[in-house]
């Protein structure tokens, strides 16, 4: 292996181990990746700031089961979940009363706290003029008027207390897709789709002029908002948390989020003015806090630094994985590349790797190796083998007859034939393999953010679940120009490294 | 073996009773051969006969289904093929120079490999170079820079750059035209002269092998038709085949005699 390449090598070793051990625990609040769920972090994080203790912010995980699992094997700590999550997804195979709800959650080490008071369960919304006009007030009507396109949350498509039950306890027979809830709203309000799942305390709802149908059947179970947090959460910070116990109405919630989605203040804001109305003690504290906030959130400077942290961060993900990746495929082709069943094993089997939806990967990852910047390196590393093994095997298998021939009778060791004289007259090959390969990962490193990793994609996910596309912009433009980048670095390394005349066209 | 015409010489090459089958064909069949110490021996025949094959077998790149090579006086032990193959210089007739190295890249390749400095491969270079009229500031050029006849020198070059006490040449100069390689003959006899290698020289012109050689073999599907000196060779062809080859080739276009 090239010396020159050492230094990087421990780079990313240390990275991944101060990543992996180097975490030193304050009180880790987390969130999953919509307004509510992150209003609710962040007030609980405030309060407890408020009361002293330390608290690290780990918003924005992408969907139930990777915040969950997240806290299951201990990487937050505590994150705002709702009753009818619990006992219709995390615990489907428990009975449904709340004995078996504390048994489950005793079972995995975890506690529920005091609900903040509000219901926010699923509903159904439409437009509020065309449901008028068709005279739909309750779902029920909606079994004349199956030409109804519906667009669902994917969560929703798929759980029993979804849209199959909805089926068939109201015997519907609209057409339903599914559609990233971010994006549901926008897609009636431009016609796509007239009806999606809401939920009960959705600030938007007001803004796009939606009215949720009256659930007549009570098919909906109750979605009572509750701290989920570990068994062993300090008994200083329960204390703190109970005393946000019942706090919340839904028409209270209903109106906080609207002050995020609507009024576009920003969550911590938002979270501060709510804790000012709860307690005097919180209010001091909040108040103080959040003007510190404010000044930080509005500079300029602020902006950018985040830019840079997350830019750093993507890096450290894209080039961390790219880096492992390039040693091991390049590795893997160069020990198998003799052997065509080796070589069709190996290719078949990254193949098989990179047909798992990125954001599946992740989440698989979260029981190996947790959440945050190691399982997205090694999702991100296995999404890198395919491209560079590829060309690095297709490289290696095709050289000319003639050189390999030529090196063999020149008295070359295998070793020797590889290094001198099947490597180098692969290199364009191989170049082009990482090239492509650091594209397709940066890209997909946006999705990292899902399992708490940060990067580009933390501007890109909470302004999906804000619905505020400055902070989309926020990421998705440094990773496209870093894409561009990318690109023109690698043609001017192949200008370097290659000569003219064995450059691909 | 026993020579029935010429002096004995010392034995370099020792081929015994070796077979091959590639594909399901027999394309070797029991061949036996001895290639005189310092000598060249050409390989005549047309393609297929299995000239290329036994050429193969020489430096190992094939093993023989039976039979046994032997190499200076030892048999080819196949475990140390790298170390033997340094003392065999090799060319073919699409020449085989790298294309991502230069010519002082790809005639330094192996003699730094086996520790020779920087100055020792120039110097060496430079005087088979010489002898080959090739100019030194070809060196920094790359293959595709390069003309068919000084592709075909610098693969002689390369094959000699360790001095080897064995050549093979599997039909190195038919990818030039006729004066050039007329040229590139005389050069290497002149090589030759100074450097005297036990040389395999296969190839289908006769004219060529005729030039450069002083045994001849004569191969046909897989089996030595003929084999002795050159002169005897054309003197009394073993066969009608034997005889069609050097009529054919040795007819003189202008006259319609032959030689």
């Amino acid at each position: 292996m090239n010396p020159r390449r050492a230094p990087l090598v421990v780079l990313c070793t240390c990275l991944i181990l101060t990543a992996a051990v180097g975490q030193e625990r304050p009180i880790v609040v987390g969130s999953k990746n919509f307004t509510e769920s992150y209003l609710l972090a962040e007030i609980m994080a405030q309060a407890l700031e408020a009361d002293g203790l330390t608290v690290e912010r780990r918003f924005g995980f992408g969907g139930t089961k990777i915040c969950y699992e997240a806290l299951r094997v201990g990487e937050i700590d505590l994150y705002p979940e709702y009753t009818g999550t619990l006992t219709q997804v995390i615990f489907p195979d428990r009975a449904g009363d709340d004995p078996a709800l504390a048994a489950a959650l005793v079972d995995n080490g975890l506690r529920i706290l005091s609900p903040f008071g509000f219901n926010n369960t699923y509903a159904l919304a439409m437009n509020e003029q065309q449901a008028a006009e068709l005279g739909i007030r309750r779902i029920s009507d909606l079994a004349q008027h199956a030409a109804l396109r519906a667009g669902f949350s994917h969560e929703f498509m798929n759980r029993p207390d979804g849209w199959p039950g909805l089926v068939q306890t109201y015997g519907l027979a609209n057409t339903a897709k599914g559609i990233e809830h971010g994006l549901a709203y926008q897609a009636i309000a431009s016609g796509n789709i007239e009806l999606t799942d809401a939920y009960s305390t959705d600030g938007e709802l007001t803004r796009y002029g939606l009215r949720i149908l009256v659930d007549d059947r009570e098919f909906f179970p109750r979605y009572l908002a509750v701290p989920l947090a570990q068994a062993t959460l300090d008994a200083r910070a329960v204390l703190v948390l109970e005393r946000l116990a019942g706090t919340l109405s839904d028409e209270t919630m209903r109106h906080w989020n609207a002050r995020i989605v609507v009024d576009g203040i920003s969550i911590e804001n938002v979270a501060t003015e709510f804790l000012t109305t709860v307690d005097v003690k919180f209010s001091q504290a909040a108040a103080l806090g959040a003007q510190v906030d404010r000044a930080r959130a509005n500079a300029t400077t602020a902006i950018l630094s985040r830019l840079a942290r997350n830019l750093r961060r993507h890096l450290e993900l894209t080039f961390g994985a790219l880096l492992l990746a390039c040693i091991v495929a390049i590795g893997l082709a160069m020990a198998v590349h003799r052997s065509a069943t080796g070589s069709r094993v190996v290719l078949y089997l990254a193949g098989l790797i990179q047909t798992i939806p990125s954001i599946a990967l992740l989440a698989l990852m979260i029981p190996l190796l947790g959440v945050g910047v190691v399982p997205a390196l090694a999702a991100l590393f296995l999404y890198s083998l395919l491209p560079i093994l590829r060309n690095t095997l297709t490289a290696l298998t095709t050289v000319d007859p003639v050189y390999r021939e030529v090196a063999r009778a020149m008295g070359l060791t295998r070793r020797q034939q590889l290094r001198y004289v099947l490597m180098p007259l692969s290199a364009p090959h191989i170049l082009a393999g990482i090239r492509t390969a650091a594209v397709i990962s940066i890209g997909t490193a946006t999705l990292a953010a899902f399992i708490g990793a940060g990067g580009l994609g933390e501007p890109i996910v909470t302004g999906l679940a804000l619905n505020n596309t400055g902070l989309i912009l926020q990421g998705a433009i440094p990773a496209a120009a870093l894409a561009v980048v990318t690109e023109l670095a690698f043609s001017l390394l192949e200008r370097r490294l290659i000569p003219a005349h064995l450059r691909a066209a | 073996m026993q020579k029935s015409r010429g002096p004995a010489l010392p034995t370099a090459v020792s081929i015994r009773g070796v077979s091959k089958r590639l594909g399901g064909n027999l394309v070797l069949d029991d061949i036996s051969l001895d290639l005189p110490r310092g000598q060249t021996t050409a390989v005549l025949g047309e393609s297929g006969c299995g000239k290329t094959t036994l050429l193969h077998h020489v430096n190992g790149l094939l093993r023989p289904d039976q039979g046994v090579v032997e190499i200076f006086g030892a048999a080819l032990d196949y475990e140390r093929l790298p170390e033997l193959r340094r003392r065999m210089g090799y060319a073919v007739q699409a020449v085989g120079l790298f294309p991502h190295l230069t010519m002082r890249g790809n005639l330094a390749l192996v003699p730094r490999l086996d520790g020779w400095s920087d100055e020792r491969v120039d110097a060496r270079a430079r005087q088979l170079m010489q002898t080959l009229h090739l100019n030194a500031d070809l060196l920094d050029r790359y293959p595709h820079q390069l003309s068919g006849g000084q592709r075909q020198r610098f693969g002689i070059c390369r094959a000699m750059m360790l001095q080897p006490d064995l050549l093979l040449f599997d039909e190195p100069f038919s990818g030039v035209d006729p004066i050039t390689r007329i040229r590139i003959h005389t050069e290497l006899l002149a090589l030759l002269r100074a450097e005297p290698a036990t040389t395999l020289l296969v190839t289908h012109d006769v004219r060529e092998a005729i030039r450069l050689s002083t045994y001849l073999v004569v191969m046909a599907h897989g089996r030595i038709v003929q084999h002795g000196s050159v002169d005897d060779v054309l003197a009394s062809p073993a066969d009608d085949d034997v005889a069609r080859l050097f009529s054919e080739q040795l007819r003189d276009p202008a006259t319609g005699v032959t030689r």
